[in-house]
């Protein structure tokens, strides 16, 4: 498993990913094929249908309206940081308890010094890690594609912000009695409701498309091949840890404006689940093993009892 | 290591020669342990050896697969896209009669409806339809239809206040910190040398536009460098000395090239004259 | 164990012989007031007013945790750190009545209440670190979440603390006079033990299994799938550690509660112990040679982070096992202890670099320590200790037979 602190991506690199990732979806797909409720394993194929964002970051000019959005659609607090206020960029900021999403500026090589701009919130992921951390259900994939919280089932164990390979679940530590696990919903509200996510209608550069994750892929290739020198052809997402609804295309190297390209292809559930078929295992195999061992080691202290008073006429044990 | 296959076949070589290596210590480690009297380093050097043996194949094995670094090969060099932000600019006005009179095929504009002219926001809801992402959103479907034909045919306006005639773009209050001067365009609009140009998909931006998402930042290093020593008067061909580095004046930096005499007043000055 | 005259009031002299061991309670109290009592107490009370500030302003007030940092010292100590010095129970429980080893009877009595404390007080810093304690019961009873590493260990902690507090009863039935409930808890041992130790196994590695969910979070040279494994193994070298240590301070500080067999067996006990820890921490450190193949990440080694990865594994793994080895060959039952000591440390180190240092550790601004969390950890740990000898000097732990006039 190559980790972040291994080679730089490179060409060969990104087609092993591609072959892992078709390893991966084969691996995943090809044995079992039974859709297990408890163990939340689905197939990646099924994340097809769910909803999903496509955000373009050659649009994205950060004016920071979709955070202010962001806010209005879920009635959070106003922005500490009002939208004018292009100061935010001078450091990297991350999703808080106020704001479900934050966008940053990074610097590229180009000629006349523009930033690239990305827009940070929940990837919802095909198959969350933060789901399969959650050990009573809080978080979970609902079948319309969003990730959701549920606050009263939460007891508060910070797993979710442990497993998340993006960072981005955050914690309400300043509440005492009711602390939530705050993070961006895909405002599920209001895609119930048939509407778009706040941000998605906001944003006035069109950087944001809202749609089915197939159709999405399908819209990112064909900019992509409109525009081969504008897009480094590869979306960001269609594969990453298992893929994730919310995708990225890119005129700069996804490393360098805040997408980690080392999270591999497989799904992060996977990661535990070799662990946990091992519980059942050891359940089964070590009463045996044990007992075994005891009813060994009783025979013989009956054997070496036995034959303690047959040669010395009594027992002297340490 | 190119392939998945190829890294797993090493680990694991190595994961086995270790592991091997391993035993025979401990075996080592037991023997060394437990056994008391004589006989000790009979019992413990092979091990030892042989341990230290499997050991040393491990670390050469790991010598002779040394990773390299490739070289990353860099992007293309991507532009940003400054679309209309629409509610600063307003509603257009649109002159459907001018355009009768221009052409005579109603399909250019009124497309895959055969005969009938249906209007545009028949088809083209104001947010893109997610079961069909082929589809625009009526704003964009204006503006690459309309802009797009004028471009083309070089006839109607192209500029965002051409059509949004009742813009509400706040007039430009920024100035540039190092030449006071409140006209962006101006300078950066027009092809002048030494300074960086507007991208060309910036090209319909008036000077109000700028300011939204431009904020020039003060450097106080180039600040300073500006203060003249001497007076203008007298001195107006600043590159005679300063291009060439006569009488230890100093050079033009790498940045200012192309730039004229006539643009050196713009920023440098004598310091009782600096804002 | 002072004769006392016949009281009618029998309640009353129940708790004067139980409670207040023979005193009466004016004395009893007198007796606190020593030095170290009033420390501990002044400790505690501290402890219990940040508790108090953690639940009316929010953890914020006492931990430093954030959304990068969310698990502090509270969980790195209270949880991976006790749960692996907890591993007493299993370790010498199997011994004892799986493996058939009777010379660790003396033992093990101690080892198992150090295991019930261990995992006890666990789930008391687990009270205060959960943003809703009150809903601790919840994957056990309310709702489940199966996927989840964290899931099983919750179940296994509650299965694993209530048979260590059955495995104790026989103790507690004991002390309280309850001959019958003695002897059917006496009957549960080995179901208990097998049941036990399949728990541990499970636990202990379930801890590290944790982590597994975090490849790029956790520093590659300490990531590995291995890591069940590694802290499995690890468990054993601290229970075994964990022993030693706390035999050897129980047979100085506390002597008086112990029988003569008891304290006698100590350093034959020590030297067996130390001879198979030192066999453990050898196999632990052979795993952890292993995970560096594994992940093929030997150049990490001469980064910062791998200079610490080698301190942890040559110094505090490997360097124990070659001391250990040379105390047995040496029959030197002090530096067996001391030893252990370094072991203990070792594994603490280890724990918390997973938890805590190398989590996140291409973050910046990661704030590990503060002071409340850690005077929190100290006063909870304080009351561990007082708790425990509070037992020790009244229950049967440190001696085979209860006092005369109870036989």
């Amino acid at each position: 498993m190559k980790s972040r602190a291994d080679a730089k991506p490179n060409v060969s690199r990104r087609s092993f990913l591609q072959g892992a990732a078709a390893a991966g979806a084969t691996i995943a797909m090809g044995g079992n094929l039974r859709k297990s409720n408890a163990a939340n394993i689905q197939q990646v194929s099924d994340s097809d249908g769910h909803a999903g964002v496509l955000v373009d970051l050659t649009r994205c000019i950060g004016c920071r309206i979709c955070e202010a959005a962001c806010v209005a659609a879920n009635d959070l607090p106003e922005l500490e940081a009002p939208v004018e206020d292009k100061t935010v960029f001078e450091s990297r900021r991350r999703t808080d308890t106020r704001t479900y999403t934050v966008v940053n500026r990074y610097a590229t090589s180009d000629a006349l010094g523009d930033p690239v701009y990305e827009k940070v919130q929940c990837m919802h992921c095909a198959e969350p890690a933060c789901a399969s951390a959650c050990l009573v259900g809080a978080l979970h994939k609902t079948p319309e594609g969003p990730v959701i919280y549920d606050q009263d089932l939460c007891i508060g164990c910070r797993y979710c912000l442990i497993a998340c390979p993006f960072n981005i679940p955050t914690y309400e530590y300043d509440r005492a009695l009711d602390p939530k696990v705050q993070k961006c919903h895909m405002c599920y509200h209001r895609i119930s409701r048939g509407e778009l996510p706040g941000c998605v209608a906001e944003c006035p550069v069109d950087a944001l498309t809202y749609g089915r994750r197939r159709d999405l892929i399908k819209l990112a290739r064909n900019r992509i091949r409109q525009y081969p020198d504008r897009y480094i052809d590869h979306i960001y997402g269609e594969h990453e840890a298992g893929g994730t609804s919310w995708l990225y295309i890119s005129g700069a190297p996804f490393d360098d404006v805040g997408l980690p390209t080392d999270l591999g292809t497989q799904p992060f559930p996977v990661y535990t689940k070799e662990f946990l078929s091992f519980v059942p295992l050891v359940l089964v195999v070590w009463p045996a093993l044990l007992g075994g061992m005891y009813l060994m080691s009783r025979a013989r202290e009956q054997e070496d009892d036995t034959e303690d008073i047959h040669v010395h006429g009594g027992s002297e044990r340490p | 290591m190119d392939t998945l296959l190829e890294f797993i076949q090493f680990t694991k070589a190595t994961e086995y020669l270790l592991a091997v290596a391993f035993l025979f210590g401990f075996i080592a480690f037991w023997q060394l342990l437990w056994h008391r009297g004589r006989g000790l380093l009979v019992r413990v050097v092979p091990s030892v050896v042989l341990s230290t043996g499997f050991a040393g194949l491990t670390v050469g094995l790991l010598a002779t697969n040394a990773t390299e670094q490739p070289q990353v090969p860099q992007p293309e060099k991507p532009f940003l896209s400054v679309t209309v932000l629409a509610k600063l600019y307003g509603p257009a006005a649109f002159d459907h009669d001018a355009h009768l009179r221009l052409t005579d095929d109603c399909a250019f504009c009124h497309h895959k409806s055969g005969e009938a002219t249906p209007p545009c926001k028949t088809c083209h809801t104001p947010e893109h339809d997610p079961q069909n992402l082929a589809k625009p959103a009526l704003a964009h479907v204006y503006h690459v239809r309309c802009i797009g034909c004028h471009k083309e045919n070089q006839i109607g306006p192209t500029v965002c206040a051409g059509c949004h005639l009742e813009a509400a773009v706040p007039p430009l209050t920024l100035k540039h910190p190092l030449t006071d001067i409140a006209d962006c365009i101006g300078c950066h609009g027009s092809d002048m040398p030494g300074i960086p140009l507007m991208p060309p998909d910036h090209a319909d931006a008036t000077n109000g536009v700028c300011q939204l998402c431009h904020k020039p930042q003060l450097d106080p290093e180039a600040l300073a460098k500006r203060a003249m020593p001497h007076e203008i008067e007298g001195f107006e061909e600043c590159l005679l000395c300063h291009g060439e580095g006569i009488a230890a004046a100093p050079g033009v930096p790498e940045d200012h090239t192309g730039r004229t005499n006539q643009m050196c007043a713009m920023c440098h000055m004598v310091p009782q004259q600096i804002p | 164990m002072t004769q006392h005259a016949a009281h009618v009031d029998t309640s009353s002299s129940w708790i004067r012989d139980k409670i207040f061991q023979g005193l009466s309670p004016g004395e009893y109290l007198k007796s606190l007031l020593t030095g170290i009592n009033v420390v501990a107490g002044l400790v505690i009370i501290a402890g219990l007013a940040l508790i108090v500030l953690r639940f009316t302003q929010g953890l914020e007030a006492i931990t430093g945790a954030s959304h990068d940092q969310p698990w502090g010292l509270l969980l790195g100590v209270g949880l991976f750190c006790a749960v692996p010095l907890s591993a007493t129970g299993y370790v010498v429980g199997s011994a004892v009545y799986l493996f058939g080893m009777r010379q660790y009877r003396p033992v093990v009595k101690n080892a198992v209440l150090i295991g019930f404390l261990g995992y006890l007080f666990a789930v008391v810093f687990l009270l205060i670190d959960l943003g809703r304690p009150w809903r601790i019961y919840y994957p056990l009873f309310v709702a489940y979440g199966p996927a989840s590493v964290m899931f099983l260990v919750a179940w296994h902690v509650a299965l694993y603390l209530s048979v260590q507090f059955l495995e104790f009863s026989p103790d507690l039935f004991q002390w309280l006079g309850l001959r019958k409930l003695r002897r059917w808890a006496r009957k549960l041992t080995v179901g208990l033990t097998i049941f036990g130790v399949i728990l541990s196994t499970l636990h202990q590695s379930a801890l590290g299994a944790m982590y597994l969910l975090t490849p790029g979070k956790l520093h590659p040279l300490w990531y590995s799938p291995y890591l069940p494994w590694l802290f499995f193994v690890s468990s054993i070298a601290a229970g075994l550690a964990m022993v030693i240590v706390v035999s050897a301070l129980t047979g100085r500080f506390l002597a008086i509660r112990a029988d003569a067999p008891y304290l006698a067996s100590l350093d034959y006990i020590t030297l067996s112990l130390g001879r198979g820890a030192a066999l453990v921490l050898f196999t632990y450190f052979g795993l952890k040679l292993l995970s560096i193949a594994h992940g093929n990440h030997w150049n990490l080694l001469a980064t910062p982070y791998g200079y610490w990865f080698l301190f942890e594994i040559l110094g505090l793994v490997l360097l124990p096992s070659i001391l250990l080895l040379i105390a047995t060959r040496m029959n030197s039952v002090p530096l067996v202890r001391y030893t252990a000591l370094l072991t203990l440390v070792g594994i603490l180190v280890n724990r918390l670099n997973v938890s805590l240092f190398v989590f996140n550790w291409n973050l910046p601004h990661r704030e590990w320590f503060h002071w409340g969390e850690a005077l929190v950890v100290v006063a909870v740990i304080t009351m561990e200790i007082l708790v425990y000898r509070w037992i020790v000097n009244r229950m049967p732990v440190l001696r085979a037979h209860e006092s005369p006039e109870d036989s």
